[in-house]
């Protein structure tokens, strides 16, 4: 049995005193510990007063998703020893939660999100049966469009690690996207795929900033980046005017005037609400103080540009 | 705070009964009260399935057989009548629970799919890859969600209340604040779980399945039944004791001594590894103690699940989370490797006594799911039985809790109870400890698998039982709660769940003592034969005042089948 000695640094928050200071624990243990098992080991040897949840220590409850090495995760998935930096690992509540205690955050802003979603099945008549004589079919290949997405253990450690939440507190999160995702592709769900599509709209999936850092941070290896990607082209295919249909209107006519996206018009002619214009204006404001002149604000047309429009023109004929 | 039906933990036996509850009757005030949140709960860690004679793959089975493979796998201490019951509900709530919105795996003409499990005798357990037990509880907390069920997330149940006639209310604390509270409720369904954290470091279990429900009901002197038999599943990962799902042997693994040979030939020809959970247990732990295991450089035995020959694809399709478990936690890619494993302590058969109906002997008490113990499992379970018996006591759980209390009002007092909660932890908060927590659950974990292990004896039992009567006196003397703090104070209430685990292993200690018998996943080497003569009976305890235990036998109702020789 193999012992190694390190320092566990770890994030504590007391609230009583509403306080966050950083406690090193200096610790000599086997070289087979989980994170878990680390801070089991912490609080059963060293100092009872930690506090953190944990359940099922195998990866299945979701209880213990924390941020370990700047990195959100399931603390009973990932073994101590893989994060030991020049002998110290550093452990962290969630981010973009109220820590309650030590590594204990308040869960409940983001399963309220999860709540707006409405994620439940909304049975479709044509497809689930009335009766408990026989079962709803769905063929293989239909069940494997959501699949992956069921395997979703409510961690959290994806929403603790989103950096469209540290922009918008609102943002829906990336667990609830996947949420709604899996809902719409499920041949027994009956709620209109607009209504499913606009409670994702709301706050929701274009806000995404696609970091990708939900998937990185999944322990169950779900891409809810992904899932917005394809909730996005669905809300598009299905929209007449949304933000959707207008943000791909005004790209490609963006594209074709100057050969560049106008990203400085791009969220106030998208989004079409008070949000938009704030976005603009934040904008302005910031390019005015890094002194960068007003006619540059958004994109000029490129040298040649008449080459490159005529060749879409004739692309738009030939299609 | 005053509910109408309060419905203890939140897994699928008490999802299952609020969602029955509230489909009884919406304008009653119904409450789930859990100490962790719902989609924790261990529920969620049933990897393999869920039995019912669906007929999809295998178009000769039906109920009648489910019914006579559940009563031979409990080695015929099931009440048979309450057995026919939830194998004849089984498909129907297969499929009300399909139509909710369950993730079963499917196959190719769209039906649910069914694999061989142990123990059964057609392709029987429906399954969602690995994860039913996950795909089920999310499914009915979102059904929750839906139907508007309100929750008490991460409260702690202390006590049930009564005045002797029926029930008053229970006392809980609420662990984000460390306030205790009287809650009144005109009935309480006890879906608390099970208890094989008794066996702490030797068990598949969460760390909190420490059968809060189960001791509550001891202390509140109300009967509790078969507490002796608790199944070790025989296939735990080698270091931890999580589980691997039977599904592994059910798709075509083999089991495999330091021989290389397919021991299961030698202890159950005709289903090989595919035998009850007890069976294949006790054929591991002879191979290992006759010198057929594997030992590890820190001295564990163990024997090996050989997956290799079932090919990347199935065992990535089949049993995903499988080989994610033994990568994580053995280092092991069931791919390349045999996974080494042993027996783990995985289910409790005993638990709260009820009838059928779910109704303890006390007016408005009621327990589903492992807690409770009707009996349906008798003296071993079947894999796959466990979720289909959560839901199925479950909705008459509900059901029943709900007609309870549309006929009646709330009872009186009460108060005085929460004021014995208060000093009692008040004390416990001032006391110094002279023994830690951590060592002390070992010790537990320790005792109890040496000596109520897979194999006992009166010599070893009579001697573990002399160390748990010491280990619970220092417990109740030497060990205070170190954390003074009201905020989420874990370190109370995991001393609160250690005291519940003693007060469970003294009476399966007990109860283990009087039975001179093996049957099912009890198992003595001093008497190895079942007795039908005189241990044909539910062992039913309860707990006197001055701490002594009261035994009672109760009838086993069989009607159905007559006990025959158990042969696989």
């Amino acid at each position: 049995m193999e012992k190694i000695k390190y320092t566990v640094k770890i994030k504590r928050y007391n609230p009583e005193e509403d306080r966050s200071y950083w406690q090193d624990f200096d610790v000599e243990v086997e070289d087979s510990l989980t994170v878990l098992e680390l801070l089991m080991y912490i609080k059963d040897k060293i100092d009872s007063t930690l506090t953190f949840r944990a359940f099922c220590r195998s990866a299945i409850c979701g209880s213990c998703a924390m941020v370990i090495n700047n990195r959100a995760g399931l603390a009973c998935k990932i073994q101590a020893k893989d994060k030991i930096k020049r002998g110290v690992i550093k452990i962290e509540p969630l981010k973009t939660l109220k820590p309650v205690r030590d590594l204990v955050v308040d869960q409940e802003p983001a399963f309220d999100k999860l709540k707006k979603i409405k994620p439940y099945l909304e049975p479709d008549p044509k497809v689930v049966p009335d009766n408990t004589k026989v079962e709803s079919l769905v063929m293989p290949e239909e069940f494997a469009r959501y699949d992956k997405q069921t395997d979703c253990i409510l961690c959290m450690a994806c929403y603790g690690q989103c950096n469209a939440i540290e922009g918008n507190p609102e943002y829906l999160g990336p667990f609830q996207l996947t949420k709604v995702f899996r809902f719409l592709m499920d041949t027994r769900d009956g709620m209109d795929v607009k209504e499913r599509v606009k409670l994702a709209e709301d706050n929701g999936i274009w806000d995404c900033v696609q970091c990708q850092m939900c998937f990185a941070a999944c322990p169950k290896g779900i891409a809810s980046c992904e899932d917005i990607l394809e909730l996005r082209r669905v809300a598009k295919d299905i929209g007449e005017d949304n933000v959707a249909t207008r943000r791909a209107k005004f790209w490609f006519e963006s594209v074709y005037a100057t050969g560049q996206i106008d990203k400085f018009n791009l969220a106030k002619v998208a989004l079409d609400n008070e949000k938009g214009d704030k976005i603009k204006e934040n904008l302005e404001k910031e390019f005015k103080e890094r002194g960068i002149p007003e006619d540059e604000f958004g994109p000029k047309p490129f040298d040649g540009i008449e080459q490159f429009q005529k060749f879409i023109k004739k692309l738009e004929k030939e299609i | 705070m005053k509910i109408d039906v309060l419905i203890v933990g939140a897994g699928g036996a008490g999802l299952y009964a609020a969602l029955s509850a509230v489909k009884e009757n919406k304008d009653l005030n119904i409450a789930v009260l859990s100490k962790v949140y719902p989609t924790r709960s261990h529920t969620g860690a049933a990897q393999g399935g869920i039995n019912g004679a669906l007929a999809n793959v295998d178009p000769t089975d039906n109920e009648e057989l489910h019914t006579f493979d559940t009563i031979k796998g409990s080695d015929y201490l099931a009440d048979q009548e309450a057995v026919k019951y939830m194998c004849y509900e089984a498909p129907k709530i297969i499929r009300a629970m399909e139509h909710m919105g369950v993730p079963f795996s499917r196959l190719n003409n769209g039906k649910i799919a069914q694999r061989p499990f142990g123990g059964a005798s057609k392709d029987r357990t429906c399954y969602s890859a690995d994860k039913m037990g996950h795909v089920m509880l999310h499914t009915l907390f979102e059904q929750c969600i839906k139907e508007g069920v309100n929750f008490l997330n991460e409260w702690f149940m202390l006590n049930i209340v009564h005045n002797g006639k029926r029930l008053v209310g229970v006392t809980a604390i609420n662990i984000a604040t460390g306030e205790v509270e009287l809650i009144k409720t005109k009935a309480v369904i006890l879906a608390t779980g099970g208890h094989s954290r008794i066996y702490w470091g030797y068990t598949s279990n969460a760390l909190g399945c420490t059968g809060d429900g189960t001791a509550a009901t001891l202390r509140a002197g109300l009967p509790v039944k078969d507490m002796e038999f608790l199944q070790f599943h025989p296939t735990g990962l080698r270091k931890s004791a999580i589980l691997v799902t039977e599904a592994a042997r059910g798709e075509g693994g083999h089991l495999l001594n330091n021989e290389g040979e397919r021991f299961m030939s030698r202890y159950a020809p005709g289903k090989m590894e595919l035998g009850p959970r007890d069976l294949v247990s006790r054929s591991i732990m002879t191979e290992i103690r006759e010198g057929r295991g594997f030992n590890d450089d820190e001295g564990r035995e163990y024997v090996q699940l050989d997956l290799t020959h079932l090919g990347a694809e199935k065992i990535k399709s089949r049993l995903p989370q499988i080989r994610e478990l033994a990568i994580d936690f053995e280092g092991i890619d069931p791919i390349k490797e045999p996974i080494p494993i042993k027996p783990t302590a995985h289910y409790a058969m005993g638990g709260i006594d009820t009838n059928v109906k779910c109704e303890t002997p006390m007016e408005g008490i009621y327990a589903a799911g492992e807690a409770q113990c009707v009996s349906v499992h008798g003296a071993n379970r079947l894999g796959g039985n466990s979720l289909l018996d959560i839901v199925v006591f479950g909705n008459v759980a509900g059901k029943e809790a709900v007609r309870y209390a549309e006929s009646t009002d709330f009872a009186e007092g009460g108060e005085g109870k929460k004021e014995e909660e208060i000093k009692f932890i008040k004390e416990l908060m001032n006391r110094e400890s002279k023994e830690t927590l951590g060592d002390m659950r070992n010790e537990l974990g320790e005792i109890m698998f040496k000596h109520f292990g897979v194999f006992k004896n009166e010599e070893e039992m009579q001697e573990g039982y002399a160390k748990l009567k010491d280990l619970i006196n220092r417990a109740h003397k030497n060990l205070g709660v170190e954390d003074k703090s009201k905020v989420f104070n874990l370190d109370l209430q995991s001393t609160l769940e250690f005291f519940n685990l003693l007060e469970i292993a003294d009476v399966l200690a007990y109860a283990s003592l009087q039975r001179k018998e093996s049957r099912g996943t009890f198992f003595r080497d001093d008497y190895e034969k079942r007795d039908d003569e005189n241990f044909l009976y539910h062992s039913v305890i309860t707990r006197n005042d001055d701490g002594s235990f009261n035994y009672a036998k109760g009838e086993v109702q069989l009607g159905l089948y007559e006990p025959a020789e158990r042969k696989y």
